[in-house]
């Protein structure tokens, strides 16, 4: 086996591995946040736990990332594959902007959103203002899963796997 | 969809008549009730009935949280579809005229509450003593040292482990002389053992000397008894209170039966606060008092009718004046008026907007499901809703809306998930394939969003275009409500020619030269019409654009007064339809990426409930994990796709034409949680 493997699975792991960190750093942030409204006011539990459900998703877009990446080369299922070390450092650059913005964007999206459990706290009739100030933040993250989307595709497509 | 008319209503009655008539307002639920300013003797002060009525139902809502406590109810999953209790007038007035002895009911439950606290602290502190007392529990002095009158003990212990021998040598080594000492020792645990010495009279002080030096401490006291028996007093006063603890419990259980009139009182009770509310803003002279307010067109007629014919009343309607902070009051059809949720949560249309609730519905429908993409759980979905709404009629508004909301929602999901072919992710194909072992190939109708990432990003980005051009036209929409038919043109035709003008340059970037072999016959269509409008606008595409920059720099800047100043809009407003408009739509591939998540973490659920290679294994294993797994995606998901359609119609779609800032409507009512009048004509 060439190098080749190696760095798309790392590339995978890195993907899933940030994010998912990222992820949970954030869901703990604002879970604590949360947590000292609902001690106060046990009805706003419903309101609090979407905000603090909102930096789980790039834990998610990392998930996808490596499954399409372990699939796209054929790593997961069909087996038999060989790369190159240069087409398996592509597809590890292919994964980098899902792991780096992956797990920064759910940490500064936990901020704003443990920010918006203030809002719930003291207006709960203003809870969709506090969840767009989060969602705004996910832009970015999606944005960066679409990167690595469509240059996997390209490169599944340059390298005619 | 529309903003209901609301007119401003102002009632002159006699004093004598204020409660009935406030009565009667509440009951109605359609006027909002607005402090009357100017020149009145008195706006009444009603802060002590109110404070008198806030400690009862202080009371009565701590009883209800001990009842609950102690006897809990269990409720069923759909509880929370369940509506408010209906009275009639008469059922409501009699069972009114219980609220003091309800209330008495409610204090006596918290004396029951407090009593039960003490008994088990009491009971606590007990049993902590007997665990103290137990090692001693054989040795029957009283205290812990004493006289005979001749012979002396000390009872304590030391913390280690000792045999008698090792204390009589501890002795004998500091005190040679004193040889008539005995020790009884009780219990000898590893680190403690308890005893008691004797000594004569004249040694006691010798004993306990080497002894303290030994590491010896006394027992406990207790007092007047042995340990034993204080042990065993001990043990019937925890007996005696555990059998008035459940008298408590029996009584709490009984009290329990009437947790519904506690909770008509504290409805009773919170409807009277807010009627003492609405009075304390009604002005009053010594004979007559006024009332001003705000109610819907029709409401307001039908309240004028009905005040003027059953009071002595004079009811005044009129339009509201320009600066009065007029309530906003949504009316929208069966299938937007669920989302009028989701314009509140954002702001209520201002003065000069229009409802865009109706202008989103669609949209919102369309992108929620798209988002959440997968026709299982969209099926899911509309199966509970639907059941819900068809089984249980007789649901409050508000619930029923949200229930609604989630129909159309789930709707549009099995929708999308069937032009995807998703249906719990991968599953039909899994089942057969793992189960039956036959292939089934794909079941989309379009696509599959997973590889054919770059045709459904394109529909992601028309969609997003279309969406915006909606809102566009709701800005031009806007515009000409109030009168400004020119700004409607200048705000509209001018955005249209020029994105529409660099449309094709970007579409360029991801347009494909053709589609593979086998393509579904839908995803032909959608290609074709793509490829031709994007093959007619490319020859025109710069004209289109050029018009529409001059036109965008020309009229932009207008309502600025110096010529430096209208340019300055207009280039400003051409950056700006540039930055803004490629950073709007390109926020719409969330619609793929949220949903290619969806259909990708379900794909993984069901490969990891079919890991094993015994099929028996693999059945038994399958169940649980597709069942769990599904759930858990599901959950995350609709999470997921609620907040991303709404951000996409706050962010993109309201930045368009929509200020907000209105002022929900908050008529005099009978806010209560349980209970609520029948409503007769």
């Amino acid at each position: 086996m060439d190098l080749g493997v190696f760095f798309i699975v790392l590339g995978a792991v890195l993907a899933a591995g940030l994010s998912g960190m990222g992820s949970a750093k954030g869901t703990s942030l604002v879970g604590q946040a949360a947590a000292g409204v609902v001690s106060e006011d046990p009805s706003k539990f419903g309101k609090v736990l979407i905000l603090q459900v909102l930096p789980a998703t790039q834990g998610l877009y990392g998930l996808l990332i490596a499954i399409l990446t372990l699939s796209f080369t054929g790593i997961m299922g069909s087996g038999g594959v060989a790369y190159t070390w240069q087409q398996g450092l592509a597809f590890f650059a292919a994964d980098l902007p899902m792991a780096i913005v992956g797990y920064f964007s759910a940490v500064q999206q936990a901020k704003a959103a443990a920010a918006g459990v203030g809002i719930v706290a003291k207006k709960p009739n203003e809870s969709g203002k506090a969840i767009t100030f989060a969602a705004l933040v996910e832009t970015y993250a999606i944005l960066a899963l679409l990167v690595s989307v469509l240059a996997l595709n390209g490169l599944t497509t340059l390298f005619g796997k | 969809m529309a903003k209901l008319k609301v007119l401003s209503v102002e009632l002159i009655a006699p004093i004598t008549q204020k409660e009935q008539i406030l009565e009667y307002l509440q009951k109605k639920g359609t006027v909002e009730v607005s402090a009357v300013t100017g020149d009145y003797t008195s706006l009444q002060d009603r802060s002590q009935d109110r404070a008198a009525l806030d400690t009862d139902a202080s009371s009565l809502q701590s009883a209800l949280h001990a009842l609950d406590a102690a006897v809990p109810v269990k409720k069923p999953l759909t509880a929370m579809l369940e509506p408010r209790i209906a009275l009639s007038e008469e059922a409501f007035a009699e069972k009114a005229a219980a609220i003091p002895e309800t209330v008495a009911l409610a204090e006596n439950v918290l004396a029951l509450q407090r009593e039960a606290a003490e008994l088990e602290e009491e009971i606590a502190r007990l049993r902590a003593e007997n665990d103290t007392l137990e090692p001693w529990a054989d040795a029957d002095f009283p205290v812990r040292s004493g006289s005979t009158g001749r012979v002396s003990y000390l009872l304590g212990s030391v913390r280690k482990a000792v045999t008698r021998e090792e204390l009589e040598g501890v002795l004998s080594a500091a005190f040679p002389e004193i040889d008539c000492v005995e020790f009884e020792i009780y219990h000898t645990f590893e680190d403690q053992t308890t005893f008691a010495a004797f000594c004569m009279d004249p040694d006691a002080a010798e004993v306990e000397q080497a002894l303290r030096e030994y590491g010896f401490v006394f027992a406990p006291d207790c007092a007047s008894s042995s340990p034993g028996e204080k042990i065993r007093e001990n043990d019937s006063q925890i007996a005696a209170d555990e059998t008035r603890l459940r008298e408590i419990g029996q009584k709490l259980t009984e009290t329990a039966e009437k947790r519904g009139d506690l909770q008509f009182a504290l409805d009773a009770l919170a409807a009277r606060r807010e009627l003492l509310g609405a009075a304390e803003k009604t002005g009053q002279t010594e004979r007559v008092f006024l009332l001003r307010g705000y109610a819907a067109e029709k409401d307001a007629e039908r309240v004028k009718k009905q005040a003027e014919a059953k009071f002595d009343a004079a009811v005044e309607l009129r339009e509201p004046a320009e600066d009065e902070d007029v309530p906003v009051i949504l009316k929208n059809n069966g299938f937007a008026s669920p989302l009028e949720n989701i314009t509140g949560m954002y702001s209520l249309p201002g003065r000069a907007d229009i409802d865009p609730t109706g202008s989103m519905a669609f949209f919102y429908y369309l992108f929620f499901g798209m988002m959440l993409s997968d026709a299982g759980y969209g099926l899911l979905i509309v199966l509970l809703t639907g059941g819900a709404l068809l089984f249980k009629r007789d649901m409050e508004r508000r619930m029923r809306n949200n229930v609604k909301m989630y129909f159309f929602c789930g709707l549009s999901t099995v929708f999308w998930g069937a032009m995807y072919g998703s249906w719990f992710g991968d599953a039909p194909q899994v089942i057969m394939r793992e189960f039956f072992h036959k292939e089934i190939g794909p079941l989309y109708i379009w696509t599959d969003a997973v590889t054919d990432t770059m045709n459904v990003l394109i529909m992601c980005f028309i969609l997003g275009l279309v969406h915006l051009f909606w809102g566009v036209l709701m800005k031009g929409w806007t515009d000409i409500k109030n009168g400004h038919k020119l700004d409607a043109l200048f705000d509209t035709i001018p955005t249209f020619l020029t994105v529409i003008g660099i449309a094709p340059i970007f579409f360029g970037l991801f347009a494909q030269d053709s589609i593979p072999a086998g393509y579904t016959p839908l995803g032909t269509f959608f290609f074709n019409v793509f490829t031709a409008v994007h093959n007619g606008l490319k020859p025109v595409s710069t004209y289109l654009l050029i018009a529409g920059l001059v036109l965008v720099i020309a009229t932009a800047g207008r309502h600025s007064k110096s010529i430096g100043g209208k340019l300055g809009g207009g280039l400003y407003a051409v950056y700006g339809m540039f930055s803004g408009y490629l950073g709007d739509v390109l926020s719409y591939a969330r619609l793929l990426a949220l949903g290619m998540a969806t259909g990708v973490i379900g794909q993984v659920m069901n490969m990891l409930g079919t890991l094993p290679g015994n099929p028996v294994v693999k059945v038994i294993m399958f169940i649980p994990v597709f069942i769990a797994g599904h759930a858990a995606n599901l959950a995350i998901n609709l999470i997921g796709a609620y907040v991303h359609t709404n951000r996409l119609q706050y962010v993109e779609f309201f930045s368009k034409f929509y200020e907000g800032g209105g002022r929900a409507f908050a008529p005099l009512e009978a806010n209560t949680k349980f209970y609520r009048i029948k409503e007769e004509n």
